[in-house]
């Protein structure tokens, strides 16, 4: 009751607004109206007052105008006057002068008209000149002369008077008495120095009017300024005062009168039609008195149903406590409003979700309060809010829970705006000591070239892709990481999502693989290395222990030479007559050193050949020289044997080779085949083809066992025959000839065998050694065979 | 009865060529360095030179060089004999001068035959 007439009071000191649900008590608008009227009246004075002095300053500038068009003109009639005034006088100087004139002429000529007349015109035009500057003088000093004037104007008057009386007067009596003479002198000794005298203070008077009209015009212009201005003023402020007075008058009368209606026609309409729920609800029982249609669409219930019931009846149970209380405290006056968040349980049984607002409120001033509910739907709201906040308990597992450290940061500043879990455990920084500051602050770009490549690329392309950067830990240690960042907007402001992937262990990882790596090659190089080193050394000793059976060798021969030497003396009786016994003992001697020696001819060939200390010495041999000689060393054998013998070589064939290496292999396939053929024929056939002399021995010995064939060049073979013994032989004919071929002559060698059957062995060569030097490349053909 | 000058350092090979030789019906003188056989062959004037080419002293060619720069010059043979011939040797030799040219080991039946020929062949 008490705090309601409070309200009341309070209600009324305010201004009157249109708006206000709150209708005024009809004493106060009597009040209002009477300062309204009293203002009126003020405002009605003061305009007339306004309007009056508008009119003053019209009708003062009207004259003031008028005034100013006066002067103007008076002056110019003054100067007119002044003017005339000026000519009168020389009119009448030269009205005198032209006497003087006539009447000297026509007193020397013969006149042509009468003198006398013409004198007396004259005369009587001068006067009349007089009369009328008398006349134009009255006039122009009946007009406003300034003190300075009227100075000047009585020195003229004197002036004129001097000149009439003394000039202009005596001077029309001489001319009446025809004394020319007389009047000439007069005129110049009196009249013109008067008449100047005139002028000059006619010119001066005319002069001043100039002087005269500036200042009056000046004087009046100003005061008619001023005038127009107040005038102006004058009406604009009446005017306005006019609109002012209008439309109090217009709102005074029909304000009053149409209030309440519009007020209550507004607020129902607010009340229907407003987007959110409203209802009156009375305090005590919770009772809806009022509810609008929204208030119906939340809750579900049709208007009749909700006026039967109470808002207790349709919360949520769960809220109903809050609201109770809520209500309890606005009961009590100790808040003046309440909000909260509640549910309603619809008609249909579903749940909605208000935000809800209640405040009292007083209608026609009734003394028990009542309280009016606004209530929104935010049903959509609650849900979309719990479905981010699920959203965000997600993103928020996710954002701790992942391997990689996570940051978001501001892009204006940098500032770090979250951290995730795994930034803690890379970096050392809590989520406290890192929010808030920069990347830098932190000094955690253990690079800072690093940043600026990161701020770089995420300037240029808006996102960044696994950049390699190292950062520097809290405690200090240097961490690699893989650097993706992406731009993202967060609360309207464009931010940094960064992760940062720590390959540190990686990398060291792949380091340790690679020195891994690197080692292993090392250790292989190092291995070729020594290999290769041992490899030389053998080598080495293998030239060594060639160059050892060289020089071996020779050494054994010298011996062998006397042994060979001094037998054969003795075998061919140059020593005296040997017996039978002595004779074959010797025999077998000389044959075993001859065996001796070609063994350590031929290791001597191959150890040179070995040790690569062996040169060829091309000459120009023929063919046929050369395959003659070697038959010629073993014809007595076959002669003796009983082996025929055929030679198939063309004439004429020119070869370019070393003779003796040539010799040395063609004698050693003759006496193989001398060795291995017991009877039959041994062929010897030559040919030439394309720069190449291919050479061959064929004969119808042993032959050669299937098995054997592959062996046949090789060092030290001596195959199991019945002839083995009887040969003789180390086996090494074959293998160093085989050599000799190939390494000397560049040539090939081959066989065909059958076994019991005969063999061919063929040499072939280059004809020119010099030329065809790259024959040795052929050589698997023999070595796979041979 | 012509003689001959050998220059052999080996002893055996002496006797055996210098006993060839003399069953042949020559004359021989003999010399066991190159240097004792270049002033011998100047002294006495040989018919004609049995020389080793692996002397002690100097090279069996440089006598060889020698005797032909000599006052004798090709006023007489001189058949060269070597050990264990290389390849090559045998046109060294004949390009230095040799009027002959015997492989080691010599074979007594084939030697005099050869010194023959080289002789004759040369007349």
């Amino acid at each position: 009751m008490l705090s309601s007439t409070k309200h009341a009071v309070s209600g009324f000191s305010l201004p009157p607004s249109g708006c206000d649900i709150r209708l005024p008590d009809p004493c106060g608008i009597m009040r209002n109206l009477s300062t309204k009227t009293k203002l009126i009246c003020l405002v009605a004075f003061m305009s007339t007052v306004l309007v009056a002095i508008g009119g003053l300053g019209l009708s003062g500038m009207k004259s003031a105008r008028a005034r100013l068009e006066t002067v103007y003109k008076d002056r110019l009639v003054c100067v007119i006057q002044l003017s005339t005034i000026g000519e009168l006088l020389s009119d009448t100087r030269r009205e005198m002068l032209l006497s003087v004139t006539h009447g000297r002429s026509s007193f020397s000529n013969p006149p042509i008209q009468n003198p006398v007349t013409d004198h007396e015109h004259r005369a009587a035009s001068i006067e009349a000149n007089l009369v009328e500057i008398d006349k134009t003088w009255r006039e122009y000093t009946a007009t406003y002369l300034t003190p300075e004037e009227k100075l000047l104007a009585s020195s003229f008057v004197s002036s004129y008077t001097n000149l009439v009386e003394k000039g202009i007067k005596p001077g029309i009596a001489l001319m009446k008495d025809n004394d020319f003479a007389g009047l000439e002198a007069h005129l110049r000794h009196i009249v013109v120095p008067l008449d100047s005298k005139c002028h000059e203070a006619i010119h001066a008077l005319i002069r001043l009017q100039d002087t005269v009209a500036r200042t009056e015009l000046a004087r009046n212009a100003s005061d008619y300024r001023v005038r127009l201005t107040i005038s102006i003023i004058g009406t604009a402020l009446a005017v306005l005062v006019g609109i002012v007075i209008s439309a109090l008058t217009i709102r005074s009368v029909t304000g009053t009168t149409n209030r309440l209606r519009e007020s209550e026609r507004r607020f129902r309409t607010l009340f229907e039609q407003a987007a959110v729920g409203v209802a009156e609800i009375d305090p005590v029982s919770g009772r809806f008195l009022h509810v609008n249609k929204r208030y119906c669409d939340i809750v579900g219930f049709s208007l009749d149903e909700m006026l039967k019931t109470d808002f207790q009846s349709i919360t949520h149970p769960d809220d109903l406590e809050a609201d109770l209380s809520n209500m309890k405290l606005l009961r009590a006056g100790e808040i003046n409003e309440f909000s909260m968040e509640k549910r309603y349980i619809r008609n249909d049984g579903g749940i909605v979700w208000v935000s809800l607002t209640v405040y009292p409120t007083w209608l026609w001033g009734e003394s028990p309060s009542r309280h009016i509910a606004i209530v929104e739907d935010i049903t959509e709201r609650r849900k979309a809010e719990d479905a981010l906040r699920s959203s965000e308990e997600k993103f928020f597992k996710a954002f701790h829970a992942t391997p990689d450290a996570i940051v978001i940061s501001r892009a204006s500043d940098g500032l770090l705006l979250e951290v995730n879990e795994m930034f803690y455990q890379q970096t050392g920084y809590s989520r406290d000591e890192a929010l808030g500051r920069t990347t830098v602050e932190l000094n955690l770009w253990a690079d800072l070239r690093d940043r600026e490549r990161y701020v770089t690329m995420v300037r240029e392309y808006g996102k960044i892709r696994e950049m390699e950067a190292s950062f520097r830990t809290k405690s200090g240690e240097i961490r690699e990481g893989l650097v993706s960042s992406e731009c993202v907007v967060l609360d309207n402001e464009p931010c940094f999502l960064t992760i940062i992937r720590d390959v540190t262990e990686r990398k060291k990882t792949d380091a340790e693989l690679q020195k891994y790596r690197l080692h292993l090659e090392d250790l292989v190089n190092e291995r070729t290395e020594k290999l290769e080193a041992a490899n030389e050394k053998l080598k080495e000793l293998d030239r060594l222990k060639s160059m050892f059976i060289a020089s071996m060798s020779h050494e054994l021969r010298t011996p062998l030479n006397s042994i060979i030497g001094f037998t054969g003396m003795t075998l061919q009786g140059l020593s005296g007559e040997l017996n039978d016994e002595q004779k074959d003992n010797l025999s077998r001697t000389y044959q075993a050193a001859k065996h001796l020696l070609s063994l350590i001819t031929d290791v001597i060939d191959i150890s040179k050949i070995e040790a690569g200390r062996i040169e060829s010495y091309p000459e120009a041999i023929p063919l046929d020289e050369v395959i003659d000689e070697a038959i010629g060393t073993v014809r007595p054998q076959l002669r003796e044997k009983g082996v025929g013998l055929v030679v198939e070589v063309p004439a004429g064939v020119q070869l370019n080779t070393d003779r003796k290496r040539l010799l040395q292999c063609l004698l050693n396939f003759l006496s193989n085949a001398v060795k291995y053929t017991e009877s039959g024929t041994i062929t010897v056939a030559a040919r030439e083809t394309d720069g190449q002399v291919t050479m061959s021995v064929s004969d119808t010995g042993i032959g050669i066992a299937e098995k054997d064939q592959p062996k046949v060049f090789e060092a030290f073979e001596r195959f199991e025959t019945h002839l083995r013994v009887k040969a003789g032989g180390a086996g090494l004919g074959l293998y160093l000839t085989k050599k000799i071929a190939r390494d000397i002559l560049r040539g090939e060698v081959m066989f065909q065998s059958k076994e019991g059957e005969g063999s061919t062995f063929t040499l072939r060569v280059p004809k020119d050694l010099q030329q065809k030097i790259n024959f040795v490349e052929t050589q698997d053909k023999t070595g796979g065979n041979g | 009865m012509k003689t001959a000058l050998i220059i052999e350092d080996n002893p055996d090979n002496m006797v055996l060529i210098t006993r060839l030789l003399e069953k042949a019906g020559y004359l021989t003188l003999q010399a066991m360095t190159g240097m004792d056989g270049f002033d011998m062959a100047r002294q006495k004037k040989p018919d004609f030179v049995i020389l080793d080419i692996q002397l002690p002293d100097m090279d069996g060619i440089e006598v060889l060089h020698k005797i032909r720069d000599s006052e004798i010059g090709n006023s007489i043979k001189v058949i060269a004999m070597t050990s264990y011939a290389m390849s090559g040797d045998r046109e060294k030799l004949l390009a230095a001068g040799c009027d002959g040219y015997i492989e080691k080991p010599i074979d007594p039946a084939l030697v005099i035959s050869q010194i023959k020929s080289f002789l004759g062949g040369r007349e």
